[in-house]
């Protein structure tokens, strides 16, 4: 039986109040009695996981009913008290959830009953280490005192669960202490995790809202730089640029967060949903996502050949070649802005010689390069490799020539090549 | 609400083609008494818009 209290409405408002409930989402199950029997608290995709938690939850297995009974039955069952412990401290009921974290701690000092994961955690974390994290971190939440995660800290310096600690303090520091407590706080968190961006922004932000010291907050900026130089992040970006315009340098902020940080992110989410595209491309159950990225990435860079010809690479994968055509078909090649322009067509001519389909608009596509640049090598080139697709050797030969005559020294043994490769290709058939 | 999203698939997966589960409408000591005649749990998913 489902029902599904809505915290906006009367009936649902009284269910909260009787059971307590403060976050959502939060699943509770109620046995017949009207007993809690277990809960679910957040939510995290995909679909599959949440139902594999709910039905462990109907088969009994570490229920909050079944944990109460194992720990009522056997009080020296530390792991019972650990997970019964975690249960409470999911719906934020400390008093409950401390003495049985303690209790735990007393059982299992040294870490033998086992580890848990998360959702959001990489990696499992050790019981004992979770058990301190969370009654350190109920300091914190409860009476604002950091010194418990602080001796937490120094108990466990590194890891997953003291960045986590960091991170709720960084909460405090950043919001309520003085300036100068925060920034050592800042130091501090910087020396632990000296590799990570977000600390540094987080500094960053706070010198901003302090309106300085300005030389501390360079010093932070160029850290956050290079920290994040060859994976620009908009946030980050949008801290600096705030605090370069503050620091009396506009111009630096424009050049890390002005138009061509926008354009240089459009093209990198538009390549990127065609990465995600193309490698999903021959997996059928796929197809609705790869579809709807291919889309997403032309509305996002509309009319770059470069993307265009390889949305219609997908397409041909996916079995659609009136699709490719469609978007990287005649039609693109006789638009005005591309029928004169060599370069389009060129990729135009390229892509559809590689795939051997729509030669002949390649061919139309491709004599027209020649007429708008006569002495281009590389546009013979591509003239002999679309007649040679086509088997029309002659032709091919005579192109191929052209692209060896007008070649540059560089690049002329490379053309000789192709013509000799033609020219085999133009025997074989004889 | 990814949540509520993910619930009605749920639904959909545990559904049967003789029942399907639907959303209790009364209040919640209804759907209560009528877990208690029937032996049955009950699903309670705290929802919030905000």
């Amino acid at each position: 039986m489902l029902f599904r209290a809505d915290r906006e409405e009367e009936r649902g408002a009284a269910a909260f109040t009787r059971f307590g409930v403060r976050g959502t989402p939060t699943t509770i199950i109620l046995g017949p009695d009207g007993a809690e029997v277990d809960w679910i608290v957040s939510y995290n995709p995909p679909v599959e996981m949440f139902a594999a938690k709910i039905e462990k939850a109907l088969s009994g297995t570490d229920t909050v009913k079944s944990l109460r009974a194992a720990v009522a039955a056997n009080p020296q069952d530390a792991a019972a008290a650990f997970k019964l412990a975690d249960k409470f401290r999911e719906r934020a009921l400390e008093d409950k959830a401390a003495p049985l974290f303690k209790q735990y701690l007393a059982l299992d000092p040294y870490g033998r009953a086992g580890a848990i994961k998360p959702d959001y955690l990489r990696a499992p974390v050790g019981y004992v280490e979770w058990a301190e994290y969370q009654l350190a971190y109920f300091g914190l939440s409860a009476r604002r005192d950091p010194a418990p995660l602080r001796a937490f800290l120094k108990k466990f310096p590194s890891g997953q669960m003291a960045r986590l600690g960091y991170s709720s303090l960084k909460g405090l520091f950043y919001a309520s202490a003085p300036a100068p407590e925060a920034f050592a706080f800042y130091e501090e968190y910087a020396a632990a995790f000296p590799a990570d961006a977000y600390v540094f922004q987080s500094w960053l932000e706070r010198i901003i809202e302090a309106k300085g010291p300005l030389d501390k907050g360079r010093e932070v900026a160029a850290r956050l730089e290079t920290l994040t130089e060859y994976n620009p992040d908009a946030w980050v970006n949008a801290t600096l640029a705030r605090f370069y315009v503050m620091a009396g340098d506009p111009a630096k902020a424009e050049a890390l967060f002005g138009p061509a940080f926008a354009e240089s992110l459009s093209s990198n989410a538009a390549f990127g949903l065609l990465e995600f595209a193309d490698y999903w491309a021959a997996d059928a159950a796929r197809r609705e996502a790869v579809l709807a990225a291919a889309a997403s990435a032309v509305k996002i860079l509309p009319g770059n050949p470069n993307l265009l010809q390889r949305v219609a690479g997908i397409y041909l994968k996916l079995g659609d070649e009136a699709k490719a055509l469609e978007v990287f078909g005649p039609a693109f090649a006789k638009a005005k802005e591309n029928w004169d322009d060599t370069s389009p067509l060129r990729t135009y001519v390229w892509f559809w010689t590689k795939e051997g389909r729509n030669l002949l608009g390649a061919l139309a596509a491709a004599r027209h390069t020649v007429e708008l640049r006569p002495r281009a090598y590389y546009l013979w080139s591509g003239l002999a490799d679309v007649l040679a697709k086509m088997k029309d050797y002659p032709e091919a030969l005579r192109a191929a020539e052209k692209a060896v005559e007008f070649a540059s020294e560089a690049s002329r043994p490379a053309q000789q090549k192709n013509l000799e490769r033609i020219k085999a290709a133009a025997a074989v058939k004889k | 609400m990814r949540k509520a999203a993910a619930l009605s698939c749920l639904l959909a997966m545990a559904a049967t083609a003789a029942v399907a589960q639907t959303w209790h409408q009364g209040t919640l000591e209804d759907a209560l008494a009528r877990a208690k005649t029937q032996s049955k749990l009950v699903l309670v998913d705290f929802y919030s818009d905000g």
